[in-house]
């Protein structure tokens, strides 16, 4: 008796739950999902949200954040679960596999031409299979540049940043300072291992530097196993033989204590600098061109993008792009978009649209940004394609077994190689299937 | 060697005694205090060099910071609830199926029992999948529901229970049967009373598991209205990425209450667990 | 007829079939509740493994791949290797520690000595905080630079150390945490063991002229064999299926050097949609567990029998 009742408590309990959720869907309501999550993102969020609402009386927007980490297991899981949010942002990378499973809307011609007209194109690339067909509005454009305090390259003895590899390995290793303990208390170029992004970006802007690639031109072989890539993680060696890096000082926690000399890092780091007690904004945090490997000829690049998207289940596509568009497009000449302004103010990125970079181009020129904004035209998109985030995270791996002295150059990029075109295979025998 | 030992004097092992448990003890309880500590510092201090082992003020105002970004009410309340109802189902559960397989004798019990045994061993993760494929069919994902009724039955609380229902004797069910009372009767006035302890010790290792579950709540919940605390905990991981002593803050929130309400129950928690070592 | 193992004989009185019928009554829930959320997920999962599959295409559109998936995490898959060396390692570590100290202390506190609440209490703390806290607490604690174990170390003049940075130390540092949050629960199971050991059984050993030590290897350690056999086989089960710790601690990093099993999986299926070969995983897993388990119960109860 005790277990039906209690069983029937519990599902009426469900059944109330349920329906208290299901009262608000009045008119046309959409949920968006996105990772940024702070308090002050969440209500710069909302804000754009409830001017859409205002303008747009039949539609409700509902925001849901989840952390970066999870953004993709998310995003998953809530498709499996039937459960999709209309409206996604996410990292470009994953594009190619959320393409091949069906996850995503076409968007309209209207949007297609939009885009067409207002973003680079090597950013729109960046959101875009290798069929040339693009799946939404790309937003943040973030290129890497070498970040270096300026008071330790001083007191090292440098007045100006590295430009080729062996200034950063003396520069490096002149920075990096042993205690009376013999232990290191300051390192000259910082690493960020345990992120995914934080070590394959970095890897890649000095590989492209050096003149190499990541993937071959039609995405369907790795190539970052060459002569050029070699080197460059031999770089990275003698870096960590040397002194001149050390993994377990990272440069991420570190950098803004002033205790690393340099780091290769995106420009939305603004506002972690800014609030930085141990280096000063002003005065202190240089931004410079990536160093020129042996094998380059001229400093490159990374840039990673992110892009909104519709989900190709949800029973609202017109309204989600609708809103899409509203947030991205510029309303009145020269006032920028609703995302641009947020992703310029409230984030310190740079935003893909051209109006956009016009209209907050005061905000972004201070010494830190206004130098991102300069290799954002030059830096080379990273290269998607389906599994691509899984050989990210092979090569992140032995990059980080190289930094801890656990394997060669040679030995690391091999097997990397080897295992990543087999993923390039097996997707393409899949596409195929 | 017994010789040794009684040749020592007696005081210097008794000391020594004490000096092993206080040193373990500190090891213990020092990285709570470090986090209190922490916790009430400013970001400057937590990375002033040399380090400063004290704040120069307090800093309280870490924690009103914290209850401004994170909604920590909310936090215990799921934690809570959740937790709650997943004790109260399985205390029921595994009791109504130990007492029939320890009392009671029909066809297919061995076998059934047996196969409750087996599941025992299976990692968590085998069937991780395959449940949020089954919540999701029920439209249990991102709802209370779904976190909480895979969790409701419990192979090893049906094991537990019957261990304990064994000892329960025959002659008093019988006696019960004799004045009139039905078997949901018997189970409810005769057999429940007597097995109290082993429901608290079954309560007690229900409800540790289900408030730090971590990997179940963060596939299956999407909204952070829903989020139980080690989920909010995880948040803070991100959020408070550059600022520890936020972090300590917030952590400390979340695990300082539960001490506070162990060391109030602990003669309950500490009997329940001994138990399971014992009879498991 | 006679009722075989399996199959008792069904009661001819209506009592005593009444009364089977409340049996199923008592059982149906519980056991329906775990066929639906434990037997049943366990068949598709094996269905899984034998497939491709990223989650997001339809279920009965997986493309079949029989075995592959196993063979190339036996022969191929490097991290799922390194991780199941680093998961045995964590492991008998982990076990190894808990049971020696575990035993040690519980002996501590079984002697004449005051305040043994109080002790109890202070030890059990960290078994009931979440392992997501504890995370949380001790990747400041080991913190290269400002935890506050390099600040002791340094200040005693000795070299600062990466801990969970570093890639010889950070697996022994998880293992520590693992230790630090368990050890209270085994001091309390063998502490209820030993109090379980009547008297009677020390005082013949001294009739005898048996001293501590032999005491302790004669009468404690045989009697204890079967709370010993609870402490390694749980212990051990929980071991080889840590999560929590290393996702909040170092996530696997540097260089895999702290993967585990679990967490290998769990992003073999999240981050590269790969449902078939993590549910291969987990059967693998498995059947080690299996294995494992086997073992030290055939190991433990046989020498119990012996003595």
């Amino acid at each position: 008796m005790s277990l039906k009742r209690s069983v029937l408590v519990f599902l009426s309990l469900a059944l109330v739950l349920s329906f208290g959720a299901a009262t608000l869907a009045q008119d046309t309501t959409l949920t968006m999902l996105t990772h940024w999550g702070t308090e002050d993102q969440l209500a710069a969020q909302q804000a754009i949200i409830d001017a859409y609402m205002a303008e747009h009386p039949d539609v409700v927007i509902e925001l849901v954040t989840v952390d970066f980490g999870e953004l993709r297991a998310k995003i998953i899981t809530g498709r499996t679960a039937g459960i999709s949010a209309d409206v996604y942002h996410f990292y470009h990378l994953w594009l190619p596999d959320f393409v091949n499973a069906g996850v995503l809307a076409e968007p309209p011609q209207d949007s297609l031409t939009y885009i067409d007209e207002n973003v680079a194109q090597g950013t729109i690339d960046a959101v875009s299979t290798s069929d040339g067909q693009t799946w939404g509005y790309p937003t943040e454009v973030n290129p890497y540049l070498l970040v270096y305090n300026k008071r330790l390259l001083a007191e090292a003895g440098y007045d100006a940043p590295p430009a080729n590899w062996e200034e950063l390995k003396e520069i490096a290793a002149a920075i990096t300072q042993v205690d009376d303990s013999g232990a290191i208390s300051q390192v000259g170029l910082g690493v960020m291992p345990g992120w995914d992004s934080g070590i394959v970006h970095p890897f890649s802007a000095l590989l492209f530097s050096n003149g190499g690639n990541y993937l071959s031109a039609d995405r369907a072989m790795a190539e970052f196993n060459s002569p050029q890539g070699i080197e460059t993680l031999q770089l990275y060696a003698d870096l960590v033989a040397s002194g001149g890096t050390d993994a377990s000082i990272n440069g991420l926690a570190n950098f803004p204590s002033g205790t690393v000399g340099m780091v290769i890092m995106a420009p939305w780091w603004r506002a972690t600098l800014r609030a930085a007690e141990g280096v000063d904004f002003e005065t202190e945090v240089g931004v410079a061109e990536i160093p020129v490997g042996p094998s380059g000829d001229a400093p490159s690049s990374i840039a990673y993008t992110w892009l909104f998207a519709v989900d190709s289940s949800s029973p609202n596509k017109p309204a989600a792009w609708d809103f899409i568009h509203w947030m991205n497009a510029e309303h009145n000449d020269g006032a920028g978009s609703a995302i641009g302004d947020f992703l310029v103010n409230a984030l310190g990125a740079i935003p893909s649209f051209n109006h956009d970079q016009a209209a907050f181009a005061d905000s972004m020129s201070d010494h830190y940004v206004s130098a991102f904004v300069a290799a954002s035209a030059y830096a080379r998109p990273e290269q998607i394609v389906a599994g691509g985030q899984e050989i990210k995270t092979l090569l992140q791996a032995e990059i980080e077994a190289v930094l801890a002295g656990m394997t060669t150059p040679e030995d690391a990029l091999a097997s990397v190689e080897m295992q990543a075109n087999a993923i390039l295979e097996e997707q393409r025998m899949m596409a195929e299937e | 060697m017994s010789k040794d030992e009684h040749s020592l004097p007696q005081s210097a092992a008794r000391a020594l005694k004490y000096l092993v448990l206080a040193g373990g003890a500190f090891l213990m309880v020092f990285p709570f205090v470090w986090m209190m500590i922490a916790s009430v510092m400013t970001a400057g201090e937590i990375q002033m060099r040399p380090p400063v082992w004290l704040p120069a003020q307090p800093q309280f105002d870490n924690y009103s910071e914290l209850a401004r970004s994170i909604p920590i009410g909310r936090l215990y309340f799921n934690s809570l609830f959740t937790s709650g109802i997943i004790v109260l189902g399985v205390l029921l559960s595994s009791s109504l199926a130990g007492f029939a397989f320890a009392k009671y004798r029909f066809p297919g019990r061995e076998l059934l029992f047996y196969l409750i045994l087996a599941t025992m061993m299976i990692p968590f993760f085998v069937t991780l999948i395959p449940v949020f494929f089954i919540v999701r069919q029920l439209g249990w994902i991102d709802t209370y529901q779904g976190l909480v009724v895979p969790g409701l039955a419990s192979a090893y609380g049906i094991f537990l229970m019957r261990q304990f229902m064994v000892t329960v004797p025959d002659e008093l069910l019988d006696a019960a049967r004799i004045d009139g009372a039905s078997e949901p009767m018997i189970y409810w006035r005769i057999v429940i009373p007597l097995v109290k302890p082993a429901l608290a010790t079954l309560g007690t290792f229900t409800f540790i598991g289900a408030w730090n579950n971590f990997l179940w709540p963060l596939l299956v919940l999407n909204s952070r209205e829903l989020f139980t605390l080690p989920l909010g905990i995880n948040s803070l991981r991100s959020l408070y990425a550059d600022n520890t002593n936020l972090l300590m803050a917030g952590t400390a929130v979340a695990v300082v209450p539960m001490l506070l309400l162990f060391v109030f129950l602990q003669r309950y928690f500490i009997k329940g667990i001994a138990l399971t070592g014992l009879k498991g | 007829m006679k009722s075989s193992w399996w199959m008792p004989d069904i009661p001819k009185s209506a009592v005593l079939r009444r009364r089977m019928f409340w049996a199923y009554v008592f059982v149906a829930a519980p056991v329906v509740a775990l066929l639906v959320f434990l037997a049943g997920p366990i068949l598709f999962s094996g269905w899984v493994s034998l497939h491709r599959w990223d989650m997001l295409s339809p279920v009965g559109d997986m493309p079949w791949r029989g075995l592959q998936n196993y063979v190339f995490l036996l022969t191929r898959d490097t991290i799922f290797i390194k991780a199941l060396g680093n998961t045995f390692l964590f492991a008998i570590g982990g076990v190894g520690a808990n049971t020696i100290l575990g035993l040690g202390f519980a002996l501590l506190l079984n002697s004449r000595i005051r305040g043994r609440t109080v002790w109890r209490v202070l030890y059990f703390m960290p078994v009931i905080t979440a392992p997501l806290a504890l995370a949380v607490m001790f990747s400041f604690i080991f913190d290269r630079n400002y935890g506050v174990v390099n600040n002791v170390i340094t200040a005693l003049g000795l070299p600062r150390q990466p801990f969970l940075s570093g890639p010889h130390q950070a697996l022994m540092t998880l293992i520590f945490i693992a230790i630090y949050q368990y050890v209270g629960y085994y001091i309390v199971i063998f502490l209820a063991g030993l109090q379980g050991i009547p008297q009677d059984y020390y005082d013949a050993a001294q009739v005898d002229g048996a001293g501590n030590w032999q005491a302790f290897r004669f009468v404690t350690l045989p009697l204890l064999r079967p709370v010993m056999l609870f402490v390694v086989v749980t212990n051990t089960i929980g071991a080889l299926q840590v999560f929590d710790l290393v996702f909040a601690t170092t996530g696997g990093a540097p260089a895999n050097s702290s993967m585990t099993v679990v967490l290998h999986m769990y992003n073999t299926a999240f981050k590269f949609s790969r449902m078939g070969r993590a549910s291969a995983m987990a059967f693998i897993l498995f059947a080690i567990i299996m294995l494992i388990t086997v073992m030290q119960v055939r190991l433990l109860r046989d020498r119990a029998y012996q003595d």
